[in-house]
């Protein structure tokens, strides 16, 4: 907040007001021709759903079959949800080979994990996807700001689970 | 309460933290961990891996419905991940191991002060800042986008940048350390020292909070926190509230995002003064 007023006390304010129009006039004019009209060149908004979209499409598909089985499997039994059996479970579903066990298998349980996974994965994913967005577009601040991100997120990722 | 009864229960709970999250911007853990907690009695340490799912669902979910629309700045967004995603490692390696109870009070009294502040600025929906920092300007921060409940085109500048780093940084160590407040914090430090429109804030938060959540959701993963029959639940409820909240949040006025906004930060606010101060767990 004080950086800004710090920079709009040294220069005068019209030139100030000028530089602000131009700046917007700048960033307004490609994207309200994009409204328009069909873009030309893929857009950053474009690749940012795409990634999120299919992360969350395939994490719910995933997911509802999970359920699907572990309703049709449990079937007629009518049995409480209890969560200490429920717990025990997990075990199955915390390491990798467990999983690929699990999923040959058929079990709901992996299946609904895989589906969180992949949940849990699209951030990251959808982070990855700028990175190789703004190394495309010869964008070398934001493709040093979104690597940075990345690298952060990973060292996140290997620190805490190795835990 | 039969297995599919449990299923109905809690995605119906998650549909609408999802619509209240997407719509104010937050991760609908406020409302996921009591209602699995107190009303379906979930042990709290899956409540808390469920939640943490949740964030992740907003932001996929409200952040796609955002796009079409172009409320969320996703330069603005991923300027002050850096900063967001290094105060949330930070917080849960170095700070894993600092004392509670001090934070919580801490954490009351910013919010405290946080909704104060952003009901002084109700008037500035009206007329959005333009002008842009040093910061802004190179990095071309100001946007425009379309506020579908007035139909009009929104331009507006971003300052503050060297500020809002700082907040969010803040922001990040703070949800690192307490597993709280992904967006309750977000909001207002780009509502305060960006002086971005309401809504852009609120999205920006949504398209933001899912990162950050993402290495916290691995290491809940791996302790085995986040278990198949509550978390599934929650995320499918979570998503298809989202979706439905960001579009909501178009058509509505910003000035009731805002209020709506103030009073759930109050909510926070005591909820974690009882926490600091020991009245509730």
């Amino acid at each position: 907040m004080a950086h800004a007023r710090e920079w709009q006390a040294t220069g005068s304010p019209d030139k100030n007001r000028g530089r602000a129009a131009a700046l917007t006039a700048k960033r307004s004019r490609p994207e309200s021709a994009a409204a328009d009209q069909p873009p030309s060149g893929i857009q950053l908004e474009q690749v940012v759903s795409w990634v999120l979209k299919v992360g969350s499409y395939l994490s719910v598909a995933l997911m509802l079959l999970g359920i699907a089985l572990m309703v049709w499997s449990s079937r007629g039994t009518a049995h409480t949800v209890a969560m200490p059996r429920i717990a025990g479970l997990q075990t199955l579903t915390d390491t990798p080979s467990g999983l690929i066990r699990g999923a040959e298998r058929g079990d709901p349980n992996t299946i609904i994990s895989l589906g969180l996974l992949a949940l849990i994965a699209t951030p990251v994913a959808r982070v990855a996807s700028t990175v190789v967005y703004f190394w495309w577009k010869k964008d070398r601040t934001y493709l040093a700001i979104t690597s940075f991100v990345l690298l952060v997120l990973l060292i996140g990722f290997a620190v805490g689970t190795s835990e | 309460m039969d297995q599919t009864q449990f299923f109905l229960a809690v995605f119906a709970i998650a549909v609408v933290a999802g619509v209240l999250g997407s719509l104010l911007g937050l991760g609908g853990g406020i409302i996921v961990i009591p209602a699995l907690t107190l009303l379906l009695g979930v042990d709290i340490r899956y409540a808390v891996g469920a939640s943490i799912v949740s964030v992740i669902a907003t932001s996929s979910g409200a952040t796609t419905a955002h796009l079409r629309e172009r409320v969320a700045n996703l330069r603005v967004g991923m300027l002050l991940e850096m900063a967001t995603a290094t105060g949330a490692v930070l917080g849960a390696i170095v700070f894993a191991h600092v004392a509670g109870r001090v934070l919580y009070l801490i954490f009351a009294v910013v919010l405290g002060y946080s909704a104060i502040a952003m009901f002084h600025r109700r008037d500035a929906d009206r007329r959005p800042n333009l002008s842009n920092d040093r910061w802004s300007a190179r990095l071309q921060l100001g946007a425009e986008y379309v506020d579908r409940a007035t139909g009009r085109v929104v331009k507006y500048g971003v300052v503050g940048v060297p500020a809002a780093l700082g907040l969010m940084l803040v922001a990040g160590i703070v949800s690192g350390l307490l597993g709280v407040g992904s967006g309750a914090l977000k909001v207002p430090a780009m509502d305060l020292a960006m002086k971005l429109p309401m809504k852009v804030s609120t999205a920006t938060s949504n398209f933001m909070i899912g990162v950050t959540a993402s290495a916290g959701a691995a290491v809940h993963y791996s302790q085995g926190d986040i278990i198949p029959v509550v978390a599934a639940p929650v995320a499918l409820g979570v998503l298809v509230g989202a979706v439905g909240g960001a579009r909501m949040l178009g058509r509505v006025q910003s000035r009731s995002v805002r209020t709506l906004f103030v009073l759930v930060l109050v909510a926070i606010s005591v909820q974690m003064a009882a926490k600091g101060l020991g009245i509730y767990a």
